[in-house]
């Protein structure tokens, strides 16, 4: 499970991204704008594929080094939003669908 | 072990108190004011320790 | 002043202080999770594992050595080249001799691993000496420098919290580095100091946590007092109690081999990388297994045997184990020292403790930038100012260059030389002193960005070459380590070419920025 959860990651901080003004502005130049309730939904499936992606890593590798797996795949997709965000802040969209493409194949054959 | 226990669980603690201590000293809005907090919270702890041993608890 | 603005103050200077030093901790402990394999490259004299053997041949092996040079070991200990350890070593404990005055000794002895024969290598304290670096510094005592090493994570976690109380806007807004505008450095900053913060955290505090029995003495000798009485609580928290000691009764051992296999059986498909025996000999004999922990952050699970029956043996577990304090402290010891921890994570470790030098990089850095900009605007004194910036190069890019020193006395050296080892540590910090030393003793002459470019072309090559010192003094060139996939070797001298080539990138970055002419010889900001 551990790219499921690496990509639970990835999926959440894109969507926590887009979720901020100024980034989405970047991302998406030509996108019209997002009602608050439109923003905060994004902000809470972005947080619950956190969440998810801790409950997966705790079933999988036990709290301890779960909680440790968690530190270590938020900060790996957070350098990659990063980069990402300050560099080609268009692909953003792109990581978004095929981060949500890995969840759904990794989950499925369940790696 | 209970006390060996109450030292550690105390120790491990005593950073994180440290760490709001330095906060507070430079958060406080005058000098005065920051050491007489250090110092309130300081009597309160040295008698709770004081009371403590003068009843025999644990220590 | 608002709380904020307190805090940025506060946040400011408590990273300022301690900054070079927290930057020093935070390269050498990085380095201390590749301990093993930094100490494999510095002894290249380890001839390479070229035809498979089998693990029981190993100890097989390992136990004639055993049987000539540790007849009269308390305990004995065999490290099979399996999993990370790149080693075929063993180790027996000789107890203290009252009537000769010998104290009770470790002996270790790395063993070909072809042959068995023992090998010699050179004397060397590898990668064990950068990783005690990072908090029993050098030439000091130890116990000031568990004080200094403690003081500078304490600042560090009042840093972190306060850096979170300013930058909570970071959280809200996600982390955007804007390259190419003035504050690039804040935000290179923030990045460093918010992307890996969960590490940030516990490996302050798990550090400060480590040292709190040197540190934090007043608050068990509230309690036990101070002398006989603090000993008392150490002992009753760390003492692993013997629990079957020797009987002086010699009695036949089981195979080790045989036991071996039945622990492999056991173990679930999981390696066994040691294999220990205490008590050797005796009636009370007991056989440890050491399998690898698939899970968890236990980096073994060891199986026990009764060393004469074979049967299996549980040891009494000590009861402090189950204390959750203690079992509290033992979680973040483990998390600290990240042993456990398999290639992917351990780079990451290892990442994530570089991404804190760059943090304290980058802030002393991003100090000096400010104070520029106020200078530029009120036209004070500058003097403050140009010493940190000195120390700041000095720091930032001649440690790592008095790091590449150490590697490269490792292999320079002569192999008899009195006292290797020691002369190995002060090569690094003879050529930190010259790195320190240089942009004082040039910087009347140049300004702040050439200094920088010369002692970043400097780091350029001396990490360049370490490749070509690696094939010109030993066996173990870069093509033949690939070729055999020995990645120790290889993942060394690799790393080594990263991290010229990283050099190299500041080095024409910095050469091709404009300087900005209104501060050009008080140093212009530097921007790597």
């Amino acid at each position: 499970m551990m790219i499921s959860s690496f990509s639970l990651c990835l999926l959440g901080l894109c969507l926590l991204s887009l979720a901020t003004k100024r980034n989405r502005k970047n991302a998406l130049p030509n996108f019209k704008k997002l009602t608050t309730l439109q923003t905060r939904i994004l902000k809470c499936v972005g947080f619950s594929c956190l969440i998810t992606s801790a409950l997966v890593l705790a079933e999988a590798k036990g709290l301890s080094l779960g909680l440790v797996y968690l530190g270590a795949w938020v900060t790996l997709a957070a350098l990659t939003q990063a980069l990402l965000l300050s560099y080609q802040p268009r692909g953003v969209p792109s990581l978004l669908v095929a981060s949500l493409a890995a969840v759904i194949i990794s989950v499925a054959l369940r790696i | 072990m209970a006390q060996a226990e109450a030292v550690m669980i105390s120790m491990m603690l005593s950073f994180l108190f440290y760490a709001l201590a330095v906060i507070w000293a430079f958060s406080a809005k005058t000098a005065m004011l920051s050491w007489l907090g250090m110092v309130f919270t300081g009597l309160i702890a040295m008698s709770i320790w004081g009371v403590h041993s003068i009843t025999g608890g644990a220590a | 002043m608002s709380f904020r603005h307190s805090m940025t103050w506060l946040h400011t200077w408590s990273g300022l202080v301690l900054g070079w030093l927290l930057y020093f901790m935070f390269v050498t402990g990085s380095t201390g999770y590749f301990d093993e394999e930094i100490l494999r490259w510095m002894q290249p004299e380890i001839p390479l594992q070229e035809s498979s053997i089998s693990a029981s041949e190993f100890i097989e092996t390992a136990e004639r050595r055993l049987d000539q040079v540790a007849t009269n070991a308390t305990e004995t200990y065999i490290e099979l080249p399996l999993g990370r350890s790149p080693f075929f070593s063993i180790w027996w404990h000789e107890a203290a001799t009252p009537e000769t005055g010998a104290r009770g000794l470790w002996h270790n002895e790395k063993l070909n691993p072809n042959t068995g024969e023992p090998v010699i290598t050179r004397e060397t304290e590898g990668g064990e000496f950068l990783y005690r670096l990072h908090y029993a510094l050098h030439y000091i005592p130890g116990w000031l420098a568990y004080a200094l090493t403690s003081l500078a994570a304490m600042f560090t976690l009042v840093a972190i919290i306060s850096g979170v109380i300013i930058h909570r806007r970071i959280f809200k807004d996600f982390f955007s580095f804007r390259r190419h505008k003035q504050r690039s450095w804040l935000d290179l900053h923030n990045l460093f100091g918010v992307l890996p913060l969960p590490f940030h955290l516990m490996i302050t505090y798990s550090g400060l946590m480590l040292l709190m029995f040197s540190t934090m003495l007043p608050v068990p000798a509230s309690s036990y007092g101070v002398g006989e009485g603090l000993r008392a609580i150490y002992d009753e928290v760390f003492t692993e109690h013997d629990s079957r000691s020797a009987t002086g009764i010699s009695a036949n051992s089981m195979s080790t081999v045989s036991l071996y296999n039945d622990a492999l059986k056991r173990s679930d498909g999981g390696l066994i990388n040691y294999v220990a025996i205490k008590h050797p000999g005796d009636k009370n004999a007991v056989i440890e297994m050491g399998v690898l922990a698939n899970e968890g952050i236990e980096q073994h699970k060891p199986i026990h045997y009764d060393g004469v029956s074979g049967e299996l043996y549980d040891p009494e577990e000590d009861a402090s184990k189950h204390s959750s304090a203690k079992s509290f402290y033992d979680t973040m010891e483990i998390l600290h020292e990240g042993l456990f921890a398999r290639p992917l994570l351990r780079w990451l470790y290892f990442l994530s403790g570089l991404m804190g030098a760059g943090m304290m990089a980058t802030g002393s850095l991003l100090w000096a930038v400010n104070r520029r900009k106020k200078h530029t605007m009120s036209g004070g004194g500058v003097r403050g100012l140009a010493l940190v910036d000195r120390l700041n190069l000095g720091t930032i890019v001649g440690l790592p260059i008095a790091i590449a020193a150490y590697f490269w006395a490792n292999r320079l050296l002569p192999v008899d030389l009195a006292s290797r080892a020691h002369w190995e540590m002060n090569s690094l910090f003879i050529v930190w002193g010259i790195a320190l030393l240089h942009p004082f003793l040039r910087w009347k002459k140049t300004s702040l960005k050439s200094l920088w470019c010369e002692q970043l072309m400097f780091a350029t090559m001396v990490y360049a070459f370490i490749p070509v010192l690696n094939a010109a003094t030993s066996e173990h060139h870069l093509g033949k380590a690939l070729l055999q996939g020995d990645w120790v070797m290889a993942g060394f001298d690799l790393f080594m070419l990263v991290l010229a080539m990283c050099f190299a990138i500041a080095f024409n970055k910095l050469r091709r920025r404009i300087p900005n002419p209104s501060v050009e010889n008080s140093a212009a900001g530097v921007k790597v």
